[in-house]
């Protein structure tokens, strides 16, 4: 894929791939190094894909990059959430409600942490995430409700 | 949810750095130095570069591969190159990746109260060989010439692995356990104690 071809990518998505990852990995350093990765990959890797599927591609990119990126030793499992919040609060705007709304989902299980993400957020179908988290229709129904009610009894309390 | 994430991006200066190398086709290298040792799954993975996590950027095209280790779907490849800091200053750069792809499956692996050790399809009883406190250890050779090892310890109920890789220049180790994230393994401490090399690997 030529440079131009990538950075083009890089200004439509890097953003929404960087929410994801930093959703996944709970890491601001963790979800950069992940962003990079996959653009640097698809320099090095010469890979192609139709525009109408691109950001899926890249999602599942991200995703498998993520996983990854839990088992690697530069993953920072100990990250502390407050921090992260603090870090966040920098950015114009985000509100205490923002970070309260933040911390509730970053407490849930990765399981269903990811899942709601892709589905609440990004507004994928059950069918495609299942297609970007490489698990079942089914099982993204299952861990999307369970993970929603767990959502909401936190939120009642 | 919507009105949470919409605020959350990329700090711009990154930003802005990833997308320079992303145009100039120079890559930004990583290089760290980060021993994680014990947990379940995890990498420790020691490098003889300087232990901080510092980007290299204008990094040069060609790469030295030093290690390239690819069994039963995990990877660990590791690069040299050599480039400038974002101060300028000349710097050595390590480009280390390691993963699993689809085909992952572990090197150590219980089935019908016995443990084998896996490598590349083939299966190797060795039960007898391995208890809580005694190791199963598996001596091979990359295509680029660099080593591994495999040590397979415990029993059919709690086991794990320790996989141990070297070239001249660097040495990596991962270890993974079936049930646990206990680091307190006997038959670890005696591998480890048996050769001197992992010890050294895991302290840097």
């Amino acid at each position: 894929m030529r440079n131009e071809d990538v950075v083009r990518l890089f200004d439509a998505y890097s953003n929404d791939l960087y929410r994801f990852a930093l959703s996944y990995l709970g890491s601001i350093q963790d979800a950069e190094d992940v962003v990079q990765d996959v653009f640097l990959k698809l320099l090095d890797k010469h890979m192609f894909f139709e525009k109408k599927n691109e950001k899926a591609y890249l999602m599942t990119m991200t995703a498998n990059r993520c996983k990854d990126q839990l088992r690697s030793s530069s993953h920072n499992a100990n990250v502390d959430l407050e921090s992260v919040e603090w870090q966040l609060t920098g950015n114009d705007g985000f509100t205490e409600r923002n970070k309260a709304v933040f911390d509730e989902l970053m407490r849930l299980e990765d399981t269903y942490r990811i899942p709601i993400y892709l589905h609440y957020y990004s507004g994928y179908s059950y069918k495609e995430i299942s297609k970007i988290l490489k698990i079942s229709e089914s099982a993204t129904a299952m861990r999307i409700s369970r993970g929603k009610e767990q959502l909401r009894i936190r939120l009642e309390e | 949810m919507k009105e949470t994430f919409d605020k959350i991006t990329m700090d711009e200066g990154r930003q802005n750095e990833m997308r320079s190398a992303l145009l100039t086709k120079k890559k930004a290298t990583k290089v760290w130095l980060a021993p994680v040792f014990g947990v379940l799954a995890a990498l420790a993975i020691v490098m003889i570069i300087p232990a901080t996590r510092t980007v290299v950027v204008n990094a040069a095209e060609k790469l030295i591969e030093i290690m390239n280790f690819r069994h039963n779907g995990f990877y660990i490849t590791v690069q040299e190159t050599s480039g400038t800091d974002e101060d300028g200053n000349e710097v050595k750069g390590i480009l280390a990746e390691m993963g699993q792809d689809g085909n992952y499956e572990s090197f150590a692996q219980a089935k019908d109260g016995k443990l084998y050790f896996v490598l590349d399809g083939k299966w190797k009883d060795v039960t007898d060989k391995c208890s809580e406190t005694n190791y199963y250890r598996y001596e091979g050779k990359n295509k680029d010439g660099s080593k591994f090892e495999i040590y397979i310890g415990g029993t059919p109920d709690d086991y794990g692995y320790c996989l141990f890789t070297h070239t001249k220049e660097t040495s990596s180790m991962s270890v993974e356990y079936n049930n646990s994230d206990r680091t307190d393994r006997a038959w670890f401490k005696k591998a480890i104690k048996d050769n001197p090399e992992l010890k050294k690997c895991m302290q840097g």
